[in-house]
C-alpha cells in the first residue's frame, strides 16, 4: 500500500485548558482533494498548523510524507504549498519580489505557470502587497503557494471574505493544480457548497473531534433526506430510529437520517407514517444535522 | 448604568495593561536612584532626580505596544486603544481617560519614588512643585503620539515640545536641589495640557471616523515596523539562486538596512548639531543628548527583535509567512542574527567616527554650563585620555578589543532576539527572568549598604557577591550543555552550527585574555559560557516560536 501523504494519529492539543484537538486521526493519500469542515473554533486551522509544523504535537503523531514537520521542517515545507486565512504576506514587498523570494526556496519553480496565473488573475507584478485588496492578496498568495507545483497544497479558508468571482478563480486554480498531475489538496472551509463541489473526501470536525470522515460520495449516500407524512398530529418531532434531525410540524416532517433505510422505514411505519419522498442529503444538511442544529427536541418516549 | 462605569472600565483596563511595567519602573527608579545617592554623595540627589525624570517621563510602553509592539515588529502609529472605538463612549471620554491615566499614574510613580529616596537618604527631592510641568509633558507627548498617524509629525512634534520643556526644567533646578516654577510658567504648563487634550480628542476622532491619512491598523495583515520609504531607500532585486541569499535579502530589506540608514542618519545628525551648536547655544543640549542616547538606541532598541516576532494587542507570534519557508531553524536564526549584528556594528562604527569627529567642534563651543560649572574641559580631557589609551594599545590588543566588542554586540542581539521569541510560548517566564538582574541589584545594594553600616560583617557581602558569580556561572554552563544537547537531539541544531558557536566563544575568551591581560579565570570563563548559552539559546527560542 502507498505511503499516505498525511498521517495524523490520535492528535490532541490544548490551549489554556481548552482542548482544540481531541484524539484526531486523519489520513490523506496522493491525488485527492480533502475538505475540512467545521464551525468556527472547531479545530480546522489547528489541525492544518500541525501539518505545517507551526504547532508541535503534544499528544499523538503527525507525519507528512512520512516526516515529522517539527523535526524536519525543510523536508516537509519544501514539498508543501500553503495559503493561510490571514494572508500573512509582507506588505512592503511587491508581487514580483514575493514570487522571486518564494522561488529561491524552490528549485522546481515553474516560472511560466506563475506568469500564466498572474495573467489569469490580472495581477500587476509591480504592485505592492499593501496596495492589494483582500482578494488580490489571496490570489498573490495562491500563486506563491502553487507555482512550484507542491506535492501537497494546504489552504486554510482560502475563500474567506472573498467575493464569488474571486472564489471561483481560486477554486478553478486549485482544480487545475490537482487535475494537472495527481497532487493532494487539503483545504478547510466553512462554505459547505464549496467543499461539496471541490472535494473528493470530507472530514467534519466538531469541538476538536472528527465526527465524520470519508469519501464525499459515500458520505452523501450514507445520509438521506426524507419527507415523511404521519396520520397522527405531532407537536414535537416523533422519535424515529436513525433520525439525526427533523424539521416540520404536525403531520409533515423532513428527516435527515443515516444508517439502514429499512430500519428507518420500519420505524416510520411503526409511528403510523409513510415516506413520501427520499433523496441524498446535501453536505450542508448533513453538517447541520451532525452539528446538532435542527436536532429534534424529541417527544417523550 | 452610570456615566462612571465606562471610565472605571477603561481605567481598569489601563491598570491591567501597565501594572507589570509600573512595578518595573518603580523598582528601576528606586535602584538607580539609590545607587546615585550612595555613590555620588551630595550630588546624589540631583543625579537621582534626573534619573527619576528620565524613567517616569516615558509614556506607557505597555499601552503604546498595542499598536503592534516594539520598533521593527509591525508598529502602526496612532491611538493604541483603538478597540475602544467600538464601545458606545464618546471620543473625549476614551481619550481623556487614557491621557489622564498616563499622566497621573506616571507622576504618582515619580512622587512615590522621589519621596521614598528623599526619606531614606535624607536628601529631599522636588515633589509637588513638579506637578504641572510633569503632567503637561505627558499630555503633550501623548498628544503628539496619539493624535496623528503621521510618524514625521509624531517625532518632530515630540522633539519640538520636549526640548523647550527640558530647557525650562533645567533652568528652574536650583541648588540645594529644588524646583520652583513661576506662576506664569505654571499657567503655560496648564495651557499646554488643555491644548494637548483638545488636539488629541480631535485627532483621535478623525481616526475613529476613518478620516486620518493612514488606514486603521488591520490586525490581520503582515506589516513591518519601518515606514515604506525607509525600507525602499535601498532597492535591489531578490536573488533567486539560493534560499540563503533570498533570506539575507529579506532581512536586509525588511529591517537591517532601515536600521543602518537610521544609524548613518544619527551619525550625520550628531556632527550637524555639534556644528550648529557653535553659533546657536541651544543646539548644544540637543547635540549632547543625542550623542549620549545614540549608542543605546542603536544597541538596545534597533538591535532588538532580530527574529521579527510580532505583537498585535495581547497576541505575540512569529510570522507564519517566514516560518513556513523551507529553511532550517538554526540556519534561519544564524542568518537573522548575523545580518542584524553586521548592520548594527556598521552603524555603531559610523556613530563612533561621528562622535570622534566632533572634537574640534566641541572645542569651538567655548563652554557648556552644567550645574555650577563648565562641563566642557572635563569632556575634552576624557576624550584626550581615551585617545591616549587607544594610541598606547598594541595592534593585537586593538584586535582583541574589536573582537570582544563585536561578539558582545552579537551576544546582545542574540539575547534580545531569543527573549522576544521565547515570549511567544513563555511570556510570563521571560518577563520574570528579565527582572532577575534588577532583583539581584536590589539585593546586592541592600547587602552592601548594611555591610557598609556594619550591621552585618563585611564578609557576608563578599560571600554574596562571589556566590552570585559562581552560581550564575554554573547555571550558564549547565544551560549551554542542556541547550546544545537538546538542540542536537531534536536535530534542530547542526554539528556545524554548534561547532561555530563553540569556536566563537573560544575566540571571545582568547580575546578577553589578550585584551584585558586577565589572570582571573572566572572573569574569562563566565562571559565565554554566556556566549555559548546565547548561541544555543537563540535558535532554540526561534524553534519554540516556529513550532509553538
Amino acid at each position: 500500500m502507498d505511503q499516505p501523504v498525511v498521517d495524523v494519529n490520535g492528535l490532541s492539543r490544548s490551549f489554556a485548558h481548552k482542548k482544540a484537538l481531541d484524539g484526531v486521526s486523519f489520513r490523506a493519500t496522493a491525488g485527492q482533494v480533502y475538505g475540512l469542515v467545521g464551525s468556527n473554533g472547531a479545530g480546522k486551522t489547528t489541525l492544518l498548523k500541525h501539518l505545517l509544523g507551526l504547532l508541535r504535537a503534544t499528544e499523538g503523531s503527525v507525519r507528512v510524507f512520512g516526516l515529522d514537520p517539527v523535526r524536519d521542517p525543510v523536508g516537509v515545507l519544501s514539498r508543501v504549498g500553503y495559503l493561510s486565512e490571514e494572508r500573512e504576506l509582507p506588505e512592503w514587498m511587491s508581487i514580483d519580489e514575493l514570487l522571486r523570494y518564494t522561488q529561491a526556496y524552490h528549485p522546481n519553480w515553474d516560472a511560466s505557470y506563475a506568469r500564466e496565473l498572474l495573467e489569469t488573475f490580472a495581477l500587476d507584478p509591480a504592485k505592492k502587497i499593501k496596495d492589494l485588496s483582500k482578494g488580490m492578496r489571496a490570489q498573490a498568495g495562491l500563486i506563491a503557494a502553487v507555482a512550484y507545483r507542491p506535492e501537497l497544497l494546504i489552504l486554510d479558508e482560502p475563500s474567506s471574505g472573498l467575493d464569488a468571482v474571486v472564489r471561483r478563480d481560486i477554486l478553478d486554480a486549485i482544480v487545475r493544480a490537482v487535475a494537472d498531475d495527481g497532487r493532494t489538496v487539503i483545504f478547510s472551509s466553512h462554505l459547505l457548497d464549496e467543499v461539496e463541489r471541490m472535494s473528493d473526501h470530507v472530514t467534519m470536525i466538531q469541538q476538536g473531534r472528527v465526527t465524520l470522515s470519508g469519501a464525499l460520495d459515500d458520505v452523501r449516500r450514507d445520509y438521506q433526506r426524507s419527507r415523511v407524512r404521519f396520520t397522527e398530529h405531532f407537536e414535537r418531532p416523533p422519535v424515529i430510529d436513525t433520525a439525526l434531525a427533523m424539521e416540520g410540524g404536525g403531520r409533515s416532517w423532513s428527516v435527515i437520517h443515516s444508517g439502514s433505510p429499512e430500519q428507518f422505514l420500519k420505524s416510520v411505519r411503526d409511528r403510523g407514517g409513510e415516506v413520501v419522498e427520499s433523496r441524498d442529503a446535501t453536505l450542508e444538511e448533513i453538517f447541520l444535522a451532525r452539528a446538532g442544529r435542527g436536532r429534534p427536541q424529541a417527544e417523550a418516549a | 448604568m452610570n456615566r462612571a462605569a465606562p471610565i472605571v472600565a477603561m481605567l481598569w483596563e489601563s491598570w491591567r495593561l501597565t501594572r507589570v511595567e509600573a512595578a518595573g519602573r518603580l523598582a528601576l527608579g528606586l535602584v538607580a536612584g539609590s545607587f546615585a545617592m550612595l555613590l555620588l554623595g551630595t550630588k546624589g540627589a540631583t543625579a537621582a532626580f534626573w534619573m527619576l525624570i528620565a524613567i517616569h517621563s516615558m509614556i506607557w510602553f505597555s499601552i503604546a505596544k498595542l499598536n503592534g509592539g516594539r520598533f521593527a515588529d509591525g508598529y502602526k502609529p496612532g491611538f493604541p486603544l483603538y478597540l475602544l472605538f467600538r464601545q458606545p463612549v464618546s471620543t473625549a471620554t476614551i481619550v481623556g481617560a487614557a491621557m489622564a491615566y498616563d499622566a497621573l499614574s506616571c507622576f504618582a510613580l515619580y512622587l512615590v519614588s522621589a519621596a521614598a529616596l528623599g526619606l531614606v537618604f535624607g536628601q529631599p527631592l522636588p515633589l509637588f512643585s513638579m506637578t504641572l510641568c510633569f503632567v503637561a509633558y505627558h499630555l503633550a507627548y501623548t498628544c503628539c503620539q496619539w493624535s496623528t498617524r503621521n510618524r514625521i509629525v509624531q517625532w518632530a512634534g515630540s522633539f519640538a515640545f520636549s526640548v523647550p520643556l527640558l530647557l525650562m526644567l533645567i533652568d528652574n533646578v536650583k541648588q540645594p536641589l529644588q524646583v520652583e516654577f513661576s506662576p506664569a510658567e505654571n499657567a503655560l504648563f496648564a495651557a499646554i495640557g488643555v491644548v494637548s487634550i483638545v488636539l488629541t480628542v480631535a485627532g483621535v476622532a478623525r481616526q475613529r471616523r476613518g478620516d486620518s491619512v493612514e488606514v486603521v491598523p488591520q490586525p490581520k495583515t503582515e506589516s513591518i515596523g519601518f515606514p515604506e520609504w525607509l525600507i525602499n531607500v535601498f532597492r535591489f532585486p531578490c536573488p533567486t539562486s539560493s534560499a540563503a541569499r533570498a533570506q539575507v535579502w529579506f532581512e536586509l530589506r525588511s529591517s537591517a538596512l532601515p536600521i543602518l540608514t537610521i544609524g548613518l542618519t544619527l551619525a550625520i545628525l550628531i556632527v550637524l548639531l555639534h556644528a550648529l551648536g557653535i553659533p546657536f547655544a541651544p543646539f548644544r543640549v540637543v547635540a549632547v543628548a543625542l550623542s549620549v542616547l545614540a549608542v543605546p538606541i542603536m544597541v538596545f532598541t534597533l538591535g532588538a527583535n532580530a527574529f521579527g516576532i510580532r505583537r498585535k494587542q495581547a497576541r505575540i507570534y512569529a510570522s507564519a509567512f517566514e516560518m513556513t519557508q523551507a529553511y532550517g531553524t538554526a540556519q534561519m536564526s544564524a542568518l537573522k542574527l548575523l545580518v542584524r549584528t553586521a548592520c548594527v556594528l556598521i552603524a555603531l562604527i559610523a556613530l563612533g567616527l561621528s562622535l570622534w569627529s566632533t572634537g574640534p567642534l566641541l572645542s569651538a563651543w567655548g563652554s557648556f554650563p552644567m550645574g555650577d560649572g563648565d562641563a566642557l574641559p572635563g569632556w575634552l580631557n576624557a576624550r584626550q585620555k581615551l585617545a591616549d589609551t587607544i594610541g598606547g594599545l598594541t595592534w593585537y590588543a586593538c584586535a582583541a578589543w574589536t573582537l570582544v566588542a563585536t561578539i558582545a554586540v552579537a551576544g546582545q542581539v542574540a539575547w534580545r532576539a531569543a527573549a522576544e521569541a521565547l515570549r511567544v510560548r513563555h511570556p510570563r517566564l521571560v518577563s520574570t527572568v528579565q527582572w532577575v538582574p534588577v532583583a539581584w541589584s536590589i539585593a546586592a545594594m541592600l547587602i552592601v549598604v548594611v555591610a557598609t553600616n556594619e550591621i552585618v560583617p563585611e564578609f557576608v557581602a563578599n560571600v554574596f557577591l562571589k556566590a552570585s558569580v559562581w552560581v550564575s556561572g554554573a547555571a550558564l554552563v549547565f544551560s549551554a550543555i542542556y541547550l546544545l544537547r537538546r538542540g542536537l537531539t531534536e536535530r534542530m541544531l547542526t554539528r556545524r552550527y554548534a561547532g561555530g558557536v563553540l569556536a566563537i566563544s573560544v575566540v571571545f575568551a582568547a580575546a578577553l585574555l589578550v585584551g584585558f591581560s586577565s589572570k582571573n579565570v572566572l572573569g574569562v570563563l563566565w562571559p565565554a559560557a554566556l556566549i555559548v548559552t546565547l548561541g544555543a539559546l537563540a535558535p532554540w527560542a526561534l524553534n519554540r516560536a516556529r513550532h509553538a
